[in-house]
Parts: structure tokens; sequence; C-alpha cells
């Protein structure tokens, strides 16, 4: 985030003060996100992560794939 | 180097063991420093602890990320080396790298100083206040801020990648 106060971004330590909600079908979910922020794939599809800093919003879209059918830019050369 | 130089380097090295060592208390914004608890007067490496030199009282509660907040600075006579320095250490892990450098005074009283710093990390913050003075006494104090969100004076804000998770 950036203020006008101060000189640089900030990358925020934890996110614990963002509220974090994921726009994505309840009954079958794609991902989950934990108290920390991290992203848990759970199936294949897509969510968006909205993140509410205050009442100011930012929303990130988010692609889950099979190991299979993921870009080639994604996959694992070894496991 | 000259002697001030190296005066200055010695002083940085002790301000920033005090951050790293005070045990914080963030009950409530208080402050107060673990050297205050003693008021005598105690040498290390050819500086002069002199916590009494100085106080600093900070605002009650918590404070906004990003936004100035004002410290009220009172210090003893005596004819500085330097400027009326602060620094912003996170005890959450990261530190912030601005913030700090020497004090923004927007009022002055005589011997009080009103300094406005800018809280750069959100959550447990310490802000350490120190100057030196010309008979090498080294006078700090830490005031304990706890910084939360806040949209005002917000330019922009980005969810992204994040910080990599632990390697295992």
């Amino acid at each position: 985030m950036e203020y006008k106060d101060l000189k640089y971004p900030i990358y925020l330590n934890d996110s614990s003060q963002i509220k974090l909600s994921v726009q994505q079908d309840e009954a079958n979910p794609v991902i989950r996100v934990d108290k920390n922020g991290m992203v848990h794939a759970l199936r294949k599809g897509k969510a968006v992560i909205v993140g509410d800093f205050d009442g100011v919003i930012d929303r990130i879209a988010v692609s889950v794939y099979t190991k299979e059918g993921a870009p080639a830019g994604y996959r694992r050369v070894h496991d | 180097m000259d002697r001030s130089a190296a005066l200055f380097v010695s002083v940085l090295t002790l301000a920033s063991s005090a951050c790293l060592t005070s045990a914080p208390s963030y009950a409530a914004t208080e402050s107060l420093s673990a050297a205050n608890s003693s008021s005598a007067e105690t040498q290390q490496d050819g500086i002069t602890e002199a916590p009494q030199r100085i106080s600093v009282k900070g605002p009650e509660g918590d404070v906004p990320l990003g936004n100035p907040v004002e410290l009220t600075v009172t210090l003893a006579p005596g004819e500085l080396l330097g400027e009326l320095e602060v620094v912003q250490s996170s005890t959450a892990g990261f530190s912030p790298s601005q913030g700090g450098g020497p004090a923004r005074i927007v009022r002055e009283d005589g011997l009080t100083k009103t300094i406005q710093i800018v809280p750069a990390q959100i959550g447990p913050l310490d802000v350490l206040i120190f100057a030196v003075y010309a008979d090498r006494a080294f006078a700090r104090q830490i005031v304990h801020l706890n910084v939360v969100a806040c949209a005002k004076g917000l330019k922009r804000f980005y969810l992204n990648q994040g910080f990599p998770g632990p390697r295992r």
C-alpha cells in the first residue's frame, strides 16, 4: 500500500488487519484462505480474493489448475 | 573516521540493541524504556547512558498506519551532537525501511519539542527516540505503539503475491 505521508510503499508484515473474503461457488469451493492469508487450492477452477483494508477494496483473480493441466511455467519439472 | 563519527556509530549500535532487547508491553500505548528504570548514568564503550535526560510522551490508544503521530520530547539542558533521531522497529519481524532518521520537529518550546513520526508498519511498533550530548551522554526513550489499519491518506492498496511461505 502507498500513503501520501510515506515516501515508499509498505508491504505488511501480516494480513490480519485485511479482511479477506473469496468470491466463488460456496457449495463447491475452489480455494480456502486461512487466517494468515495463505491460499490453499481445493479443486480446479477460478475464484476471486477480495481484500478490504479499512473500507478500501482490491481484488485478485486466482486460477487453480490440475497438475497435468497447468500452463508450462507452473509445472514442476521434478517432484 | 573522526571522533564524532565514531561516537555516532557506537550510539547507533546501542540504539539498535535497545530495540531488539527491550521487553515490550503492548497492553496499552506507553512511554517508557528499559533504560529509564534506573535514573543513574552508566558507562559502556566510553558512552554514558543518560536516560534521565530525555522523556517522551506518546499518544494513548492505537495509532493509524501511514498517518502522522505527534510525540512530545523533553530534553535536559546541554549541547547536542547532531540532531534528535528516530528509529522505528517492528517487533513482529520486519522493521520498516522508512520512517527513521532525524526527527521532524513541528513545534518547539524551549527544551520541549513536539516531533512527528509516520508509523510505517502495522501492529506493535517500537519507536526509539535518541539524542547524543556533547559530553558523550546518550539519552534514549522507546515508545511502544500499536499501529492499526487506516484508509486516511491511503493512495493505493493492492493485494499481491505476498511473501513466500516457509520452505519445507
